[in-house]
């Protein structure tokens, strides 16, 4: 009888231990790559805002606007991303690494897009009731963008069994918007062999 | 005893025509030995493992000629593209190809024109926490990537 009273206080004790200690969290750094699932991850998101923002601002369309127009940085707007893939991705998070670059590299002037326009509008028309006269904005003095950038992100999934091929691509395009003519387009392959 | 001498004269046929199956018989197929495109592939394994940022430039004319200095960021990327960023926020983005101890750059000029242009680097070193080039084309120098 003494021996099972042992026994199960062991049992208790061992299983109380492996609740309590199940989970262990550790910093890393944010630039190691480190992928669990196989699915889209913040490594992707950095290759893919690394290599467009070199290839856009390496291209022959910036140097080309500033020669027609002396003494003027173009201005961006920065459109829809559309996901066509069979993940759910974020494409903010590359999107704001692009135009971070575009307005540290003081070679490009980025605007608001649509969804932050309408908001900046409100407080606008706010200002023009509730603020004083001095510090109040005017209405209709927004910059007009020279070019908009979008594009999609599309995927291919080949499974068979317990093994996995996911590709990804992103598309992104640089429009002229007077001309509609397309001054750059950049794309980005990623392709992940996933085995279970 | 019968099939023992024929399994035995049958191994000694396989081993024939494995060792004739493994002869090298096209001399590219020497110099791209398994060993050499292995050591090629742990070297650009390594190169694609982090973002490399200049902490040394041997030569001054490389800083005044190509804007190149301490804090340059270049990324090598598994599909062979490599974006680079200097202290002026120009930035450079095109394809890399190692050969052996050699590192190729091809890029776009810069301007209005499209023209790919090349530059040539030897690997003096290559570890996961340093990189040493040399710069083969003129201006020529070392710089050093941590």
């Amino acid at each position: 009888m003494r021996i099972v009273k042992i026994f199960s206080l062991i049992l208790s004790i061992a299983f109380l231990t492996n609740c309590g200690g199940g989970r262990e969290v550790t910093r890393m750094d944010p630039n190691a790559q480190k992928d669990i699932s196989g699915r889209w991850n913040d490594t992707d998101s950095k290759q893919v805002a690394d290599e467009m923002i070199s290839d856009v601002l390496s291209r022959p369309w910036l140097a080309r606007f500033t020669e027609a127009n002396p003494g003027k940085r173009p201005v961006v707007i920065i459109g829809d991303v559309t996901n066509k893939s069979h993940e759910h991705i974020s494409s903010e998070t590359f999107i704001k690494d692009i135009e971070r670059a575009f307005v540290n590299s003081g070679k490009v002037r980025v605007v608001e897009n649509d969804d932050f326009r309408t908001r900046i509008r409100d407080e606008q028309d706010s200002q023009q009731v509730n603020a004083t006269e001095e510090t109040k904005k005017a209405v209709a003095k927004e910059l007009g963008a020279d070019f908009m950038m979008f594009g999609t992100i599309n995927s291919t999934v080949d499974a068979y069994k317990k093994e996995k091929v996911v590709a990804y691509k992103v598309n992104l395009e640089l429009a002229d918007l007077q001309s509609t003519e397309k001054v750059w387009i950049g794309d980005k392959e990623i392709k992940k062999y996933i085995q279970n | 005893m019968r099939y023992y001498k024929s399994t035995l004269l049958a191994f000694f046929i396989a081993i024939c025509f494995s060792a004739t199956a493994n002869t090298p018989t096209d001399q590219r197929e020497i110099e791209t030995s398994f060993a050499g495109t292995d050591k090629q592939m742990k070297m650009e394994s390594i190169l694609t493992s982090k973002k490399w940022i200049c902490l040394e430039v041997s030569k001054k004319k490389i800083t005044k000629k190509l804007s190149f200095d301490i804090g340059n960021e270049v990324n090598f990327s598994i599909d062979k593209k490599y974006s680079f960023k200097n202290n002026n926020y120009d930035y450079s983005n095109g394809t890399w190809k190692m050969d052996g101890k050699f590192i190729y750059f091809f890029y776009n000029a810069k301007g209005t024109e499209s023209k790919v242009e090349t530059m040539k680097y030897k690997i003096l070193k290559l570890t996961t926490t340093e990189l040493y080039l040399k710069r083969m084309s003129k201006p020529k120098g070392k710089l050093t990537f941590k």
